[in-house]
């Protein structure tokens, strides 16, 4: 051992009001999300028969289907790219939300254990979602590639502008991922009430489609969803599709007041997690 | 070095009532919220009483390399104070101070998986217990070597023995090094080798200076490894004093009678531990007559009768059954698989065992009982302490009387001349 600080003073008092965010303190616990965003992995490609494939095949077969409803038999437009392509850039994206919402809303739960064991800042339970999630993200992010060169679709300059839509998609999964986790806790059905939510979200975000099948008077509508923004964005930076500007800094606003509200809800909520969990 | 290292000051801790057992839904907040639009006022005047309050202007200081022990009925607090100390829970109201890192027992094979290996399993737990990577890298040998399982260490843990298991999660433990230790006895259940070396790491950390905070209901235990003993009750500290002196008092609250229930119903308040697996509904104490009784002679044989309520189906029950003497020592300890088969709980089923108490062993005087079950891997399903009592009279089946010979445990004496 032998740390820095050998005699660090702990006081423990009840917190009132809106907590502060305590961001050392998460500092400190780092390794602990690493080693629970590890074991998380570790445990889901054990698990799998696939294991790690299945991070691919999962998109896979999703662009595969939606490609054959939206693009073959629907016959959307499709902007003159390969629909495959249309259909994998949206999966990837969606997966990646859903996975967050998804994973950080049932999270709590799984990691009961934990919470009414030890103290950690709970913050790490979701957050280490994220990670795994964005592990899940960038696997597939290598299969787009792949299949970009395979179409020979040209890549252009504008991919420096990759991690500004990555840090919305995140930045919007997590805010919407803290407010399912901390909802989660109090009440316990809302882990079978995601799901239908989610879906619900599914078809309000262009993953099979193009903004372009939406119709004028809607799309203001369209707009108002981050989800939405960072798929139009990574399918420009990757796909060369016409992209708003005009609408980014809403979308980020949004995200980033979800995300804001999210952080504090759970932090509110936090102290109290271990004793109704 | 006399400064203190925990300082408590006036904590309480309150909780709503049924916060624990019951689970609010969105569903249940609609309707809650549609009638409390047509009686909200009505509500308000209730308020106060919808809070029980687990800990109570509870207030100690202990100092460096003390050692400890936390005694009290269930429900008397000790676990709340253990959970406030080591911050998994905030107090309500009061203030406590702590110099240096806490380290607890509480959390033995938390964090573990089954799908992981014994190796991945050591960094997560370490990771838990608040270690440092490089902190257990350093260890990692030794630590391995500490598990006696070297040779598994790269296999998944669900393929271990319960023996290994155990053997595992204690390893990480026993490496921790903090200034403070706490240590519940849930985790002592384990096998005696365990109990044995859990106190051999404790009695090695007073001697390192560190402060130990041991929870337990074992006054044998407590009077043999603390010098400073608190005794909760009702959420409140009841005495504060030396070990011995203390637990006097508290066994002697314990025998009297309104503390002991012998109807046979176990109220939920009295259980140390509860789990969705199964539950203990009843024990009594029988004679063979099926009478139930709390007194018998030194020739009468007993029975302690379990029923169990399983609410899982395909369950392990292993049921167990310790006695206490009045000086709070566990005379004897006895789970299911001592002489008879595992028994397989199914979804709602009651299950009904005994065990029986040969007579011509315990001695004159008062015993209490405890019961619980665990499941594989000793897993605590359910745990309620002094939930029984009985009396052991004075006659021999001869009429002969008790002389009140020295000794705790008795049996048909044989001599003969050789």
């Amino acid at each position: 051992m032998k740390r820095a600080t050998i005699v660090n003073k702990i006081i423990i008092e009840p917190t009132k009001g809106w907590a502060c965010l305590k961001l050392q303190e998460l500092w400190q616990y780092r390794e602990l999300f690493y080693f629970l965003a590890l074991r998380d992995i570790k445990v889901r490609y054990k698990q799998t028969f696939l294991g790690v494939s299945w991070a691919l095949v999962n998109p896979l077969m999703q662009m595969f289907v939606w490609a054959f409803v939206f693009g073959v038999i629907a016959k959307f437009p499709s902007a003159g790219v390969p629909y495959v392509l249309i259909t994998l850039s949206g999966t990837i994206a969606w997966n990646y939300f859903s996975e967050i919402v998804n994973g950080a809303g049932n999270a709590m739960l799984t990691n009961t254990n934990l919470i009414s064991k030890i103290y950690f800042p709970r913050l790490i339970i979701p957050l280490s979602v994220v990670l795994r999630a964005l592990l899940d993200f960038v696997i597939a992010s290598v299969l787009l590639i792949l299949m970009i060169f395979y179409f020979r679709v040209q890549l252009s300059l504008s991919i420096i502008f990759l991690p500004v839509f990555i840090i919305l998609i995140t930045l919007i999964s997590s805010g919407v991922g803290l407010w399912a986790a901390a909802i989660s806790v109090k009440f316990r059905d809302v882990g079978k009430i995601l799901p239908y939510f989610i879906q619900t979200i599914f078809f309000l975000t262009p993953v099979a489609y193009l903004k372009a099948a939406i119709p004028q008077k809607y799309l203001w509508l369209y707009y108002l969803n981050p989800v939405a923004g960072a798929i139009d964005g990574l399918r420009w930076v990757f796909l060369g599709i016409p992209f708003s500007w005009n609408w980014l800094f809403l979308q980020v606003l949004i995200s980033v007041i979800i995300f804001v509200s999210g952080l504090f809800y759970f932090k509110r909520l936090e102290r109290t997690f271990a004793d109704i969990i | 070095m006399s400064e203190a290292i925990i300082k408590v000051e006036k904590i309480s801790k309150s909780y709503k009532i049924g916060e624990t057992i019951h689970h609010d839904t969105l569903r249940d907040l609609l309707t809650d919220s549609f009638h409390g639009l047509l009686r909200k006022k009505e509500k308000k005047i209730h308020d106060n009483d919808d809070f029980v309050w687990a800990l109570k202007d509870v207030s100690f200081e202990l100092k460096r390399s003390e050692v400890v022990g936390i005694i009290g009925r269930n429900g008397a607090g000790k676990s709340t104070l253990l959970k406030i100390l080591s911050r998994i829970t905030e107090p309500t109201k009061g203030r406590v101070e702590i110099c240096g890192r806490i380290g607890s027992l509480l959390e033995v094979g938390t964090g573990f998986h089954p799908e992981l290996t014994g190796r991945e399993n050591i960094y997560m737990n370490g990771a838990v217990l608040g270690m440092s990577k490089r902190e257990i890298d350093r260890k990692l040998d030794e630590i391995i070597a500490f598990t006696e399982i070297t040779k598994f260490i790269d296999t998944p843990v669900k393929r271990y023995s319960s023996g290994m298991y155990v053997r595992l999660t204690f390893a990480v433990a026993a490496y921790l090094e903090t200034e403070i230790l706490l240590v519940d006895e849930v985790l002592a259940v384990g096998d005696l080798a365990f109990q044995k070396k859990c106190l051999g790491k404790m009695e090695d950390v007073a001697r390192l200076g560190r402060t130990v905070i041991f929870v337990s209901h074992n006054m044998g235990l407590v009077r043999y490894l603390c010098e400073k003993a608190i005794f909760l009750d009702n959420g409140r500290v009841e005495a504060i004093g030396s070990s011995g002196e203390i637990i006097g008092r508290y066994m002697k609250n314990i025998l009297s009678d309104e503390n002991v229930n012998n109807s046979g119903l176990i109220p939920a308040e009295k259980k140390r531990v509860k789990t969705e697996s199964a539950s203990v509904i009843s024990a009594a104490i029988e004679a063979l007559d099926k009478k139930s009784s709390r007194q018998f002679d030194i020739w009468e044989p007993f029975k302690i009768v379990i029923e169990i309520e399983s609410f899982q189906s395909d369950l392990t029950i292993i049921p167990w059954v310790f006695i206490y003497n009045s000086f709070g020592d566990t005379v004897l300890t006895s789970f299911y698989y001592d002489n008879a088969e595992k028994i397989k709980g199914n979804q709602g089923s009651n299950i009904k065992c005994a065990l029986i108490i040969d007579p011509n062993f315990l001695m004159p005087g008062r015993y209490t009982v405890s019961v619980g079950i665990f499941g594989p891997l000793k897993v605590i399903y359910d745990w309620s302490e002094h939930i029984l009592s009985f009396e052991i009279g004075n006659s021999f089946l001869s009429g002969r009387q008790f002389d009140g010979r020295p000794g705790v445990a008795s049996f048909p004496y044989k001599w003969e001349v050789v």
